[in-house]
């Protein structure tokens, strides 16, 4: 009997138009490719959250893994490490693709790889669950599948909410970006080591990987590694849940209908409404990173990819700029558009000094889009390919209106921005764009990211915070006492995913 | 501020001319048949009733809506309309009926509801409709196949033709199959309908759930209507050629399957495809062949709005009433 294939998907008849495994071209090398750029250029905010605040000035010397960007008090804020050796050469405010304005550390690079001094393998992996969130949280380390939330918030709020099961997504189902599923082949052990440290921390017995069915060789690697690794965790339970391929199935609320068959609105969490908690793989390979090798989050793989370059996976420091992950693959013409991100749901950039940050999974080099652009033929296309079951192409009219009430009525503040009603439209109407700017108007998240940078609180105006050359990860223990404080001042806001915490 | 482009930047193939076209290329098989049977005045009908709805189509969205619309446009669905149009007529048409019955598609029932994408009924089948109940003395030359190749006559014949259409009790399963019996000039092989309803789901061009509703509504509601015969015999044989001869395969495929005037959604798509069927299957024997595949469409064309509002879609027109009641 064949095994149960999860899915969100709504269709009566079969649909593939969503399925890109067969677009991304993917090759599994080896041996993964490295990039030594010349210089980087540190953005202190690359998450959601508050940005970091500068610990070097220009013309300090600093190590790979050496913390250049402190983190500011809470737990939405995490610290910046450095991922080449070399020398400060300027601290400018850059913008973002993503419309962030932040403070950014360039360094030019020694070429000598000169690690910090405290980056060597723990020898005591022993570590209690304190610890370990601390050593995360030194890390650096934030989602790296989605908004970038920092991991140390989603474990106080798993923690407090007392989640059953820890979901690990390893659904990547966008087009010609592989990055996290080559990750389960290049280090399928980090990975679940990860999940068992994450396991543990937020108190859970029950893992589950969840997978796309259609990706048989990361199946086996997976499968393989928790065979390895169970034996020496008997209290926990492995399960690995095969899904279909359909983009985008590794949202957290497509997940929550398809494996609990529960529909999460807007403002819901997965903790809050099914007890489970949900990483990215490559998040939980770069805690098992944290915790086995002391090594902090300072570089990531990249899938340089699109419909003009073969697909590759790349190893970059964080804050490498484009222009050096573009320079070791095929010509790049000046016909092609490249995007910061995946082809659905990325931004294009012009400036190939944009640096890639923690959450970059893509960078992706497409041909011009050249869809002829024609009226609404109402073909319900965009209704069939809309995760979220609302019906972009009404809602888009309504927007255009300006009837703003109406679109909410039409459930357009549920939007995801998948990009997926854009991508089917036969008349090329540019629906992403104007659903998901509306939703993102109305959204807690959008808004409270907002008042993040705004606040007074967390604004912070100090140019340099002294701290050494530390790693960061030295200070282990994570201080719950401050997280739990019930002092409240003018200046506090609340967050979404601390649960109504005060920060 | 975001910089640059929105996403996607990347997009389906299946953009407006590319289904359009395909459409058009499942069409292909009818189309061939009717030249081959019906020899060039079939040719002539088809060529002059696609021109006349592109043409009338395109210049009334240049005159009226030339702000509104993207100038680079070329639409291609007019030419989808007076294929369908024109397939659906008899042999012996005369040129008048078939520039009377654009003129009301494309004027009255496409563009003065907006054009393109918003239309209320299907454009094609409505005309085919009100020409039938218009001047219905003109739409009856149902000459036979095979005749003459090189006949055009009766295109500039405007006091109408009359001959009955072919008796499909007395023809031969093949000649069913084939469509090979005086009828209409495009609909009447089942098995060229056939090619092209596989050939626009095989390409997922359209969904299906259209189709299979209606066939689905033929083949359960047909029996019903019709015990008797099955029960005292020969009703399974009636059931198979009005199944492949009537021109229902023709209106499942091509009638249903049109995105802009039927409901949005997948399900309700279904069930009126099924109600669709069901009104056919009642009304069929009761009036002329066109009013029983026409009408139940039309019906549904016009149901679809409401279908979308309560399941909470608002269609078109009551955004532009909504629109216009703003500007008010």
């Amino acid at each position: 009997m064949s095994e149960k294939k999860y899915s969100f998907m709504k269709s009566i008849l079969p649909e593939n138009a969503l399925n890109f495994s067969r677009r991304t071209r993917y090759v599994c090398e080896s041996m993964i490719e490295r990039i030594y750029p010349s210089k980087i250029i540190l953005p202190m905010k690359q998450h959601y959250g508050v940005e970091a605040i500068p610990t070097v000035e220009v013309g300090d010397e600093v190590l790979i893994g050496q913390c250049v960007g402190a983190p500011a008090p809470g737990s939405f804020s995490v610290p910046v490490h450095s991922g080449i050796s070399g020398k400060v050469t300027e601290i400018k405010t850059i913008t973002l693709p993503n419309g962030v304005s932040t403070k950014a550390i360039v360094i030019e690079s020694d070429m000598k790889r000169t690690y910090h001094p405290s980056l060597r393998p723990r020898q005591d992996l022993n570590v209690d669950a304190r610890t370990a969130m601390g050593i995360i949280k030194n890390a650096g380390i934030v989602g790296m599948g989605g908004e970038g939330i920092p991991t140390i918030a989603k474990l106080n709020r798993a923690r407090r909410l007392k989640v059953n099961e820890l979901l690990v997504n390893c659904l990547q189902s966008e087009p010609y970006a592989t990055c996290d599923l080559h990750r389960i082949c290049d280090t399928p052990d980090y990975i679940v080591m990860g999940a068992v440290v994450v396991a543990g921390i937020i108190g859970v017995s029950k893992i589950r990987f969840l997978i796309s069915s259609e990706r048989k060789l990361e199946l086996g690697y997976l499968n393989n590694s928790i065979d390895g690794i169970k034996r020496d965790y008997p209290d926990l339970t492995f399960e690995v849940v095969r899904f279909k391929e359909r983009f985008p199935q590794g949202h957290f609320r497509l997940i929550a209908r398809a494996l609990y068959s529960v529909e999460l609105s807007e403002n819901d969490t997965l903790e809050e409404s099914v007890k489970a908690a949900l990483f990215n793989c490559s998040t939980l390979n770069a805690v098992w990173e944290a915790v086995a090798d002391n090594m902090p989050f300072c570089s990531r793989i990249v899938s340089v990819s699109g419909d003009t370059t073969d697909g590759h996976n790349v190893l970059v420091p964080i804050g490498t700029p484009i222009r050096d992950v573009l320079s070791k693959m095929s010509p790049v013409f000046s016909s092609c558009r490249i995007v910061w991100g995946n082809a659905l749901t990325g931004l294009s950039c012009t400036d190939l000094d944009t640096p890639i940050i923690k959450t970059t999974s893509a960078i992706t080099v497409i041909k011009m889009l050249g869809s002829p652009k024609t009226p609404c033929i109402h073909c319900g296309m965009c209704y069939d390919a809309c995760p979220m079951d609302i019906t972009p192409s009404i809602c888009y009219k309504l927007i255009d209106l300006g009837q703003d009430s109406k679109a909410l009525h039409e459930n357009a503040n549920r939007c995801i921005a998948c990009g997926a009603c854009s991508y089917v439209c036969p008349a090329g109407l540019d629906l992403t764009g104007t659903i998901a700017s509306f939703a993102a108007k109305n959204r807690l998240i959008s808004k409270t990211n907002e008042e993040l940078s705004n606040n007074n609180r967390t604004r912070f105006t100090m140019d340099k915070l002294d701290i050494g050359d530390a790693s960061l990860l030295e200070a282990y223990a994570e201080d719950e006492d401050g997280l739990n404080s019930d002092e409240i001042d003018e200046d506090t806001i609340v967050l979404p995913f601390e649960g109504g915490k005060y920060v | 501020m975001i910089k640059g482009h929105f996403a996607p930047f990347i997009h389906s193939e299946k953009n407006a001319p590319f289904i359009y076209i395909n459409v058009l290329i499942a069409l292909i098989p009818c189309i061939v048949l009717a030249v081959v049977y019906y020899g060039l005045r079939a040719l002539c009908l088809l060529f002059l009733s696609q021109a006349l709805f592109f043409f009338f189509d395109y210049a009334f969205s240049r005159l009226f809506r030339s702000k509104t619309i993207n100038r680079d446009y070329i639409d291609i669905s007019s030419v989808i309309s007076g294929t369908i149009f024109a397939l659906l007529l008899p042999p012996d048409t005369s040129v008048d009926v078939v520039i009377m019955g654009v003129l009301f598609g494309s004027l009255v029932i496409k563009q003065l509801s907006g054009g393109v994408g918003t239309n209320l009924m299907n454009p094609a089948i409505a005309s085919r409709l009100f020409v039938s109940i218009v001047i219905p003395g003109k739409l009856s030359g149902f000459s036979e196949p095979l005749d003459n190749f090189f006949k055009l006559d009766t295109l500039i014949d405007f006091t109408g033709r009359h001959s009955s259409m072919g008796d499909t009790a007395r023809i031969y399963a093949v000649e069913v199959l084939a469509g090979n019996f005086a009828t209409f000039i495009g609909v009447g092989s089942g098995i060229a309908v056939l090619i092209g309803a596989f050939y626009l789901l095989f390409k997922r061009i359209v969904r299906g759930y259209a189709f299979f509703g209606y066939v689905i509504g033929i083949i359960l509601f047909y029996p019903v209507l019709h015990i008797t015969d099955f029960i005292n015999g020969g009703g399974f044989r009636a059931f198979v050629v009005f199944f492949l001869t009537s021109g229902v395969l023709f209106i499942a495929i091509y009638a249903l399957g049109d995105f802009t005037t039927m409901p949005m959604n997948p399900l309700m798509r279904l069930i009126a495809s099924f109600v669709c069927a069901v009104l056919t299957v009642i009304i069929y024997e009761k009036v002329d062949p066109i009013t029983g595949l026409c009408a139940p469409v039309l019906l549904t064309n016009i149901a679809t709005p409401t279908i979308d509002y309560y399941l909470g879609t608002l269609t078109h027109k009551e955004i532009r009433n909504k629109k216009a009641g703003d500007a008010l």
